[in-house]
């Protein structure tokens, strides 16, 4: 009896003491074996006291992309955060996927980590782009020119846009930088126009299809207005996106999670 | 009594649940007992034979795309028993086919015949179903080499579905072109096709009636826009129902055909040879 409860100790201990291998965690993702890999992570049950079973669970998220729980699980385990390769890894393609998501993995580092990502350059980049008055000079050449991108668009005034829509069909689409669009929506208008015009002259403006031409001509005229405000909205939205994506990949490149 | 029969029947389900729960996680512990041990081998030999143990195991547990993925890391040169070298030629033929890689799956059925110069049913059944879905030239060249059982000659549909073509394309489309909506009722979407004669006759008569009331302005314009989009529109449309009509025969062919193989294969199974 004593001696089968001291074998039930000892596997006890043995169990708990068990270690996880990293060379053969490395050797799992080397060959993309992610089922052997998820079922080698959970064969150490949560009770056993091992440290870096969090921090490879971990990491297990974020090679295939689970952000959600990559983030649910980061502020439990907060020593994961002195990682800063990690950091760097997880930020970059935080930012691919989600901006505010990256915001947050900031502020979980800010409140339980040692603050590393607060100097990063995709700290920086965020605030910049919310930021007119910030300065770029941080930024490296390579994403200078990005920005430069995305400034211009920034500056540009969707009043001024939809003034220049209202004065010449097109010229709004011309502003804001889509000069493709402009022949088409100038032709548009013209068309519609010259219909309303020649019907209205030679009819009048109460007959049915001087009231239907120039119904459409209102339309196509007034939806021109909206759809280059709409556009110059789009456009900024898109150009900080590209910007912010070109950081990530900056930030992410060269930085391997094992 | 009823309390006792809705407790037991309740306790068979939960053991039910629990042991497919268990089989899984078996096979899946399994599995990475086995990688474990492939990393610590250093021998290749002994790598392979773990390898081909998890490709295996995959194979018995019908989790099909990972026994594809297994057999990509074995390889032929290292095995030392030629029977189980077979076996393994044939399984990875069969595999291949199965998850549609017929290129591979040819590669190892030549190994495997090679290897056995097989010619029982069952092999040139497989070997006529990988040739029949790669291309017509090789599905023939495969029928001439061999004496073939006449039981197998139906089998011949499968090489005719990709090539199948509807006849007469050129027809339907010039209909359309002629008195537009034709040819897309002739496709069998009358509906559409009867809605493009309207709209496309509606649209030119009120263009002709602007042009009567001296609009030559509002004429060319509304000429311009409406006119050839709904012309050229339905010769289009005529194309896609075209296309659409020819993939639902290629498709009822195909049924056909499976239905056949199925007989077939029913006839003379073909299955995974795991001798282990």
């Amino acid at each position: 009896m004593k001696i089968k409860l001291l074998m039930v100790f000892l596997m006890i201990c043995f169990s708990s003491y068990s270690q996880i291998n990293s060379s053969f965690i490395k050797h799992l993702v080397l060959y993309d074996l992610n089922t052997e890999h998820n079922s080698y992570l959970n064969s150490f049950s949560d009770s056993t006291n091992i440290d870096s079973l969090d921090y490879f669970k971990l990491k297990f998220y974020l090679l295939h992309n689970k952000y959600d729980t990559f983030l649910d699980n980061v502020s439990v385990n907060p020593d994961v955060l002195n990682d800063s390769s990690l950091l760097d890894y997880s930020t970059g393609h935080l930012l691919k996927w989600s901006i505010s998501k990256t915001k947050s993995l900031i502020k979980i580092d800010s409140l339980f980590g040692m603050n590393y990502l607060s100097n990063s350059l995709i700290k920086k980049s965020l605030l910049l782009v919310g930021d007119k008055t910030l300065s770029a000079d941080f930024l490296p050449s390579s994403l200078r020119t990005h920005f430069d991108e995305f400034e211009k668009t920034r500056n540009k005034k969707a009043w001024v846009g939809g003034a220049l829509a209202t004065l010449l069909p097109g010229a709004g689409k011309l502003y804001i930088g889509r000069g493709k669009s402009f022949l088409g929506s100038f032709m548009v208008n013209i068309f519609y126009g010259a219909t309303a015009y020649e019907s209205i002259h030679q009819f009048g403006i109460r007959n049915t299809y001087s009231i239907l031409t120039t119904g459409v001509f209102s339309a196509f005229y007034l939806s021109n207005i909206y759809g280059t405000i709409f556009d110059l909205k789009r456009i900024k939205i898109e150009k900080k996106k590209h910007f912010l994506y070109e950081v990530a990949d900056y930030q992410s490149s060269g930085v391997y999670l094992y | 009594m009823k309390w006792l029969i809705t407790n037991l029947l309740v306790f068979i389900c939960i053991n039910v649940l629990v042991a497919q729960t268990k089989e899984v996680k078996n096979y899946e512990n399994s599995m990475l007992k086995i990688e474990q041990k492939i990393f610590m081998s250093k021998n290749d030999t002994l790598k392979n034979e773990f390898y081909l143990k998890k490709f295996n195991s995959s194979l018995r547990e019908k989790d099909f795309g990972r026994s594809y993925f297994e057999l990509s890391r074995i390889r032929g040169r290292y095995f030392n028993d030629s029977i189980a070298l077979q076996d393994f030629y044939w399984n990875a033929a069969l595999i291949s086919k199965l998850v549609n890689k017929l290129d591979y799956a040819e590669t190892y059925y030549d190994a495997y015949i090679d290897l056995t110069q097989d010619s029982s049913i069952n092999s040139q059944l497989l070997g006529l179903l990988i040739n029949a879905e790669l291309d017509s030239s090789s599905y023939n060249m495969f029928k001439k080499n061999l004496t073939l059982d006449t039981a197998l000659n139906c089998l011949d549909c499968l090489s005719l579905i990709p090539y199948y073509r509807l006849k007469n394309k050129l027809g339907y489309i010039w209909a359309s072109c002629l008195v537009p909506g034709l040819g897309t009722a002739f496709t069998g979407d009358v509906y559409n096709g009867l809605g493009s004669v309207m709209t496309i006759g509606s649209a030119s008569y009120g263009v002709y009636y602007l042009f009567l009331n001296k609009l030559y302005l509002s004429t060319g314009i509304w000429g311009y826009l409406f006119i050839p989009r709904f012309y050229f529109g339905n010769i289009r449309m005529t194309k896609y129902r075209l296309e659409k009509l020819e993939e639902k025969r290629r498709a009822k062919l195909a049924i056909t055909c499976e239905l056949t193989t199925k007989k077939l294969l029913i006839n003379y199974p073909i299955d995974f040879r795991l001798s282990e």
